[in-house]
């Protein structure tokens, strides 16, 4: 069964509202179709240039007060890098606890641990430079040194830390005298 | 005289006349398509009706999706313009904050470091404040050692108690229970301090007593890594 040509026209003629519609629902269901991939495409792009500009916005927004918070972070470093010790300043390093032992009158002897080798070869910001005292004193004189030592110019903790009677001449001539062996953490730099 | 005026039937037509009344059958060769419609409501007003509402869905339909686009389109370049005039500060900002971290960092490897030990002037000076009279403290050994992994650090005193023995152990006792409760040093002490080793000094009599203080774990050391 064929319809030809003129009872195409004809039957279009008799139903042009039926078939205007049909041919223009067609249309729009093709472009409905065509198009349907552009809505979840710019969605997504949406998406992602949303949180791309929500996470500029962020970063302008908390990086408001950095440069202030930076400054005074840059200050804090500075004060902390003039706290340091080296372990090459083997000398600086003695001075420091002989000030001490002056200061507390106390009598230490000490050994630098940490080599200036060992303090290059770490990594990170600052290393630990080891020592080991050995100081003689009161308790009252004791207490000082050690409150001098871990409040002091140079960051310190203490490890180990043995207090005993002293023993020898010193010790038999006053009876008060202990003796404090410390190994000792000054935060130094690499 | 009337039936003179009757026409005569022809011999056919009497024929057919007297044929039963039954209802007569032919062929319909009408042609509907050609036919006019003569319902009250035409039916191409239905088909136009129900072509015009399918035609008028999917309008709306798609003029719905296209509005969408349209709205998702400029909240895009709007969100391009945001994204072109936030990008240079955002690179700055992101610049400075990673110089600020490195800064924060050093910072906190400090603070890290100083709290990673007890403080030793503290404890010394409050064990020389709780000493009870009868307790001489022979010697205070402090341990914090670097171990990995990080062992908490802890307390070891010797002393030597005077008087009687039978005495003397209840003021050991009474020593044990001062330290664990002590305002300042009990808040440091993970459980009680135990007592590891006792016995009479056989040359003075007096009973010599060993206190292991176990301390809590402190905070973790500096990030400083050794190759």
């Amino acid at each position: 069964m064929s319809i030809s040509n003129e009872q195409l026209v004809a039957f279009i003629k008799k139903n042009p509202i039926g078939v205007g519609c049909g041919v223009l629902s067609l249309a729009l269901a093709g472009a409905a179709y065509y198009r349907a991939d552009l809505i979840p495409a710019a969605s997504a792009e949406m998406d992602q240039k949303g949180a791309l500009s929500d996470r500029l916005a962020a970063n302008l927004k908390y990086g408001k007060d950095l440069p202030e918070q930076m400054q005074q972070f840059t200050e804090d470093n500075k004060a902390i890098n003039s706290r340091l010790v080296s372990a090459a300043d083997i000398l600086a390093n003695n001075q420091y606890f002989y000030n001490l032992e002056t200061v507390t009158s106390t009598k230490i002897g000490q050994t630098q641990i940490t080599t200036v080798a060992q303090a290059r070869a770490a990594k990170g910001n600052f290393v630990p430079i080891n020592f080991n005292l050995n100081v003689t004193g009161t308790y009252p004189q004791l207490l000082d040194f050690l409150g001098r030592l871990e409040n002091g110019l140079h960051f310190a903790r203490v490890l180990n830390s043995r207090v005993s009677k002293a023993v020898g001449a010193a010790a038999t001539a006053n009876p008060d005298l202990l003796t404090m062996t410390l190994s000792v953490d000054l935060l130094g730099q690499p | 005289m009337l039936s003179l005026l009757k026409k005569k039937k022809k011999p056919e037509e009497a024929a057919a006349a007297a044929a039963p009344q039954v209802p007569s059958w032919h062929p319909n060769f009408r042609n509907f398509g050609q036919l006019p419609d003569i319902k009250v409501v035409r039916t191409a007003f239905f088909v136009n009706g129900v072509a015009v509402f399918i035609a008028l869905c999917i309008s709306v339909f798609l003029g719905n999706r296209e509005y969408e686009l349209h709205s998702l389109r400029s909240q895009i370049a709007a969100y391009d313009v945001q994204i072109a005039r936030d990008t240079a500060e955002s690179e700055k900002a992101k610049a400075l904050f990673k110089k600020f971290q490195e800064q924060e960092k050093r910072v906190y490897d400090v603070d890290a470091y100083m709290k990673s030990k007890p403080v030793v002037s503290e404890i010394l000076l409050r064990l020389g404040e709780t000493r009870p009279k009868n307790i001489a403290l022979e010697s205070i050994e402090i341990r914090a050692p670097e171990t990995t992994p990080p062992t908490a650090p802890s307390i070891v005193l010797r002393a030597a108690v005077r008087g009687a023995s039978d005495l003397a152990s209840g003021e050991a006792s009474a020593y044990v229970d001062v330290l664990k409760n002590d305002a300042v040093l009990g808040p440091k002490i993970d459980g009680p301090p135990e007592v590891t080793s006792s016995s009479r000094d056989v040359a003075t009599g007096r009973l010599k007593i060993e206190i292991t203080i176990h301390l809590k774990p402190l905070g973790k050391p500096p990030a400083a890594k050794k190759k």
